[in-house]
């Protein structure tokens, strides 16, 4: 393994890959500034957070892919056990427990958990010989790990993690394949399941949350609220925006949630189709960096850990904003890159750091 | 080297990845897409929903006409007062804001659940309560520190009706209050605008002349933020400083002098044996005008475009308070002997008598096997008519009744109005009962009998009046002929709105000379030896006048000699006087009626002789 330097990392990394990042973040603390106003607090600690990550970046880039599946079970552990603490001695905000006070920072397992059951998912699917199609038993095998922090994130509540957690692995199972039949299976279990929880698993909020979805206007001051206000401060964005500091949704806290979830709405207000749009160009090149480089991989743990985080930033890139523009329902999903958030943001650079490591070493395998 | 098996491998892939990175294409094309149908094809419209977000129209509510008097005295004002006002919503515990505004404002939290819940009766639930009217500087300055933490609890500067004469004249005036359902209902009816904040008036000349009062509400456009403060970091908008002022209503000017009204008041209420006088007052120049109208006791209305207790409302509706009722036109009763100047008057006119026909008046006048009583129980002798008006002699009039007939009677008398309203422009008037033997037989299917007409001679029976009939019906007397229209208001704004207006003049039907007599009969009745009031003599200035007692029940002989004090209150008379001056060249029709005062002299042409003397002492 080479050494670390700015030298290295300038000659290896694809340059543009990384500024792509950097200036969805400084997008990001452009539109967070305009979003805290007042508390200006908020816009430094996530400054700070902004550049911790970037060394979080850095080791993980430095790291290889074998070194990083020889931890993924210890972390795996960890994180389970942090789970476990939330449940117990969790920091509770709306009465939703999903931070650990660690004294320097709230500390919110659930986004880790992301990083870690992707990955395991992704080497165990590596580890497989090629073209072999998922059947039952072996789906049953990943339950067995995947379901109790799952089931953990469930009880805090938060059917958005949960939830984005499950998409992103079954991406990956998916591309793998799985036999028709045990897919067919599953699709059958699903649509009998899925009244049943709706009737005895969602809490009134959350089944509030989808109906609100499905006709936001029927109750315009409680649960869609969001949603309107959001598709408000998108729409009267209009082509340019409404300037820097001068997006009236935001400024005037019509708009609920702005520097974390709604963030992008934020954004689209003051900068209009020619600032959100761009900013969706941004992640489609990030995104479509990494895809390609998975392709490119010959290896095949390399190929699938790239896919994990191109998964990861794919499904929270578009649930996210799907939820701001109203096609989906507000379920806590962070937009990667631009919302405050500690945890959220040392998960994602980690993530891109894996897959920036992973570029460097393409050539190798 | 790549062998057969990796190269099918390789081939999969790829293909896996096209299929992926077109998914995510399809994905974003997707979002893309969104973004453009939201900021583009419907931007404009969200544009206008972000506006109508932070822009809250806020309605100036204009300044309310004033109602002034004859010297633009202020009769009906506005003052400007701090009110502190609670926005009603289910989204607080509203026991907690209650509780904080209670600590300032130092007034006990059942007091101000009080006033929610009365408010809440009264209006919708969601209707702004006002807590507290008049607030201290002090504490309105507090009560803005709460502002921000607590966006419903407002102090609002507004304009508070005040009625300078408080009780005095308040059933002309009226009162205003919040909109009720009953007036939205109206007002749509009418297809008027109106606020739900607007003040309406209730009664009396508020309620008649609202329009005019009113005036015109400006609003203005204030930047709002989700919790309905106002921004304090401004926006750059064109709304930011749209502003319509309001238009301040209109004042009325009325024929009122505020001073005499002020006074017809104290001399309802002077000090003697009878106090406190209630009844009515009615002084009237001889050319219409108005100058003083009272209904005693009034009710304050200050109080009530405020807010009222429960026991005091309770205390004012109740049925026997009649203090919302003007007595002086909007009650009738019977006028007893004030009406037998016009008896007089048809004998004179019809040639029955003259000047100087004697008629030998007993204490007693038989009719068939009915006896009719005189008031003095041994009798006047030959005495003229002159005298009988002086004295009040009922056994004349009988005769002269007798003689006349009910048809000549119903004539004369409802030439004087009697039975007609005057056509005051004011809510309420009633038009009095002048009988007939077609009316009885109309409503009660009986006939008319001579006994009847005996019975109306002096003013009993079913003849009906009001106070305000028998001014005019005196003014017509006074002026020689003359009967006005009496108004009130002169003056909208900058328009003259009434002048002196005559509806009739009798002298093509009433020779000149009666009413001469008349007025010499009229003078003695003060000025006289023998007069009923001739104990109010006034040194400076002499007037006429007529008194009356008008029976509350019907009295068996007996009972009618009994001393009218000895009886209970309510059956006690109601005493009436009703007087001009002075006496040879009239200027003001001064009419008193005194509820169950007994008599027409004490109860009333006391309180006359006190008005006719402040009107002349202070006359300029």
């Amino acid at each position: 393994m080479k050494p670390l330097s700015v030298f290295y990392v300038i000659k290896n990394a694809n340059l543009s890959f990384l500024f792509y990042i950097l200036i969805l973040q400084g997008i990001g603390l452009i539109s967070l500034y305009s979003a805290v106003f007042g508390d200006i607090s908020l816009f430094n600690q996530q400054l700070i957070w902004i550049v911790l990550s970037w060394f979080v970046f850095f080791f993980v880039y430095s790291l290889n892919a074998e070194i990083i599946s020889k931890v993924l079970w210890p972390l795996f552990w960890l994180n389970l056990l942090a789970l476990i603490a939330v449940y117990l001695i969790g920091k509770e905000v709306y009465s939703v427990k999903r931070w650990l006070n660690l004294g320097f920072f709230y500390y919110q397992p659930s986004e880790t958990l992301k990083l870690v059951l992707l990955l395991i998912t992704a080497e165990k699917i590596a580890r497989r010989p090629f073209g072999q199609a998922f059947n039952f038993m072996e789906l049953m095998k990943f339950m067995v790990f995947i379901i109790p922090p799952v089931v953990l994130v469930l009880l805090q509540p938060d059917l958005g993690t949960a939830g984005i957690i499950l998409i992103m692995i079954v991406t990956l199972i998916l591309f793998n394949g799985v036999e028709g039949k045990t897919l067919i299976g599953f699709f059958i279990v699903f649509l009998i399941s899925a009244p049943l929880a709706w009737k005895h698993v969602l809490k009134p909020y959350q089944k509030a949350r989808v109906t609100s979805f499905i006709d936001p206007l029927n109750d315009p001051q409680g649960t869609g609220y969001n949603v309107i206000q959001s598709k408000i401060a998108i729409g009267s964005g209009q082509l340019f925006g409404k300037g820097w500091k001068q997006g009236t949704q935001n400024k005037l806290q019509f708009l609920p949630e702005r520097h974390t979830d709604f963030i992008f709405s934020v954004l689209s207000e003051e900068y209009g189709f020619m600032g959100s749009a761009f900013t969706l160009l941004l992640f489609f090149l990030v995104i479509f960096f990494i895809f390609n480089l998975a392709r490119q991989t010959r290896d095949r743990l390399n190929c699938y850990f790239c896919l994990a985080v191109g998964s990861f930033l794919l499904w929270h890139v578009v649930l996210n904003l799907a939820m701001t523009m109203g096609l989906f329902p507000v379920v806590g999903i962070p937009l990667p890159l631009l919302s405050y958030g500690g945890s959220h943001t040392v998960t994602t650079m980690a993530f891109l750091g894996l897959a920036g490591g992973i570029y460097k070493n393409k050539d190798l395998f | 080297m790549i062998d057969q098996r990796q190269e099918i491998e390789i081939k999969t892939h790829t293909y896996k990845f096209y299929l992926l990175i077109s998914f995510t294409s399809l994905l974003f094309v997707l979002l893309l897409s969104r973004l453009g149908f939201l900021q583009i094809y419907q931007g404009e419209q969200l544009k206008k929903l972000s506006d109508s977000n932070r822009f809250k129209k806020q309605v100036l509510i204009a300044p309310r006409g004033r109602i002034l008097d004859r010297k633009e005295r202020i009769l009906v004002g506005n003052k400007k007062v701090s009110q502190l006002i609670i926005s009603m919503s289910s989204q607080f515990p509203l026991d907690d804001r209650l509780k904080k505004i209670s600590d300032i404002i130092k007034a006990p939290v059942q007091t101000l659940k009080d006033r929610v819940e009365i408010s809440r009766k009264k209006y919708s639930p969601f209707h702004p309560v006002v807590l507290m009217e008049n607030l201290p500087v002090m504490s309105a300055h507090k009560i803005k520190q709460l502002r921000w933490n607590y966006p419903e609890i407002q102090v609002q500067a507004v304009e508070k009706r005040v009625y300078s004469l408080k009780a005095n004249g308040s059933q002309i005036f009226g009162f205003i209050g919040a909109i009720s359902k009953r007036d939205i209902q109206k007002l749509k009816e009418q297809n008027r605008r109106f606020y739900l904040s607007d003040v309406v008036g209730k009664s009396g000349l508020e309620k008649l002349y609202n329009q005019e009062l009113k005036g015109k509400n400006g609003f203005s456009m204030v930047e709002v933020d989700a919790q309905n403060r106002p921004s304090t970091q401004s926006l750059a908008h064109p709304f930011s400083s749209f502003r319509i002022d309001p238009a301040r209503g209109e004042d009325l000017s009325l024929t009122l002098d505020k001073n005499l009204q002020d006074f017809t008041l104290k001399a309802m209420r002077r000090k003697d044996s009878l106090y406190p006088r209630t009844g009515s007052v009615v002084v009237m120049k001889t050319n219409g005008e108005i100058l003083a109208l009272l209904s005693e006791p009034g009710f304050d209305p200050n109080i009530l475009s405020s807010s009222i207790d429960e026991e005091l409302w309770s205390k004012w509706s109740a049925k026997d308070s009649k203090i919302f009722i003007n007595k002086a036109f909007q009650e009738n009763y019977s006028p007893g002997s004030v009406f037998k100047p016009f008896v007089g008057l048809a004998g004179l006119q019809e040639g029955l008598i003259t000047e100087e026909t004697l008629i030998d008046s007993q204490a007693v006048f038989k009719l068939g096997n009915r006896v009719f009583h005189d008031h003095n129980r041994s009798g006047y002798g030959k005495i003229d008519l002159m005298t009988a008006i002086e004295r009040s002699a009922n056994t004349f009039f009988y005769q002269l009744a007798n003689k006349l007939g009910v048809d000549k009677i119903y004539y004369y008398a409802s030439l004087f109005g009697f039975g007609a309203k005057t056509q005051i422009k004011l809510p309420g008037e009633i038009a009095g009962l002048l009988p007939s033997p077609e009316w009885r037989k109309k409503y009660f299917n009986k006939a008319w009998r001579k006994g009847d007409t005996i019975n109306l001679s002096i003013g009993q029976g079913e003849l009906l009046t009001t106070l305000l009939q028998l001014t005019v019906a005196y003014n017509a007397i006074a002026t020689e002929g003359l009967i006005v229209k009496p108004f009130l208001l002169k003056k909208k704004g900058e328009r003259t709105i009434n002048q002196p207006f005559i509806l009739d003049s009798l002298t093509d039907r009433i020779d000149r000379k009666h009413f001469i007599t008349l007025k010499k009969a009229l003078k003695q009745v003060v000025q006289g030896e023998k007069g009923t009031a001739r104990w109010y003599k006034l040194p400076f200035v002499s007037f006429s006048g007529k008194t009356g007692t008008a029976q509350v029940i019907s009295l068996d002989s007996k009972s009618l000699y009994k001393e009218c004090r000895q009886l209970a209150k309510e059956y006690r008379h109601h005493g009436w006087f009703i007087s001009f001056a002075p006496s040879d060249d009239p200027e003001i029709v001064v009419s008193v009626f005194t509820e169950h005062s007994c008599s027409g002299s004490k109860g009333s042409a006391s309180v006359a002789r006190d008005i006719i003397q402040y009107y002349f002492k202070n006359k300029d």
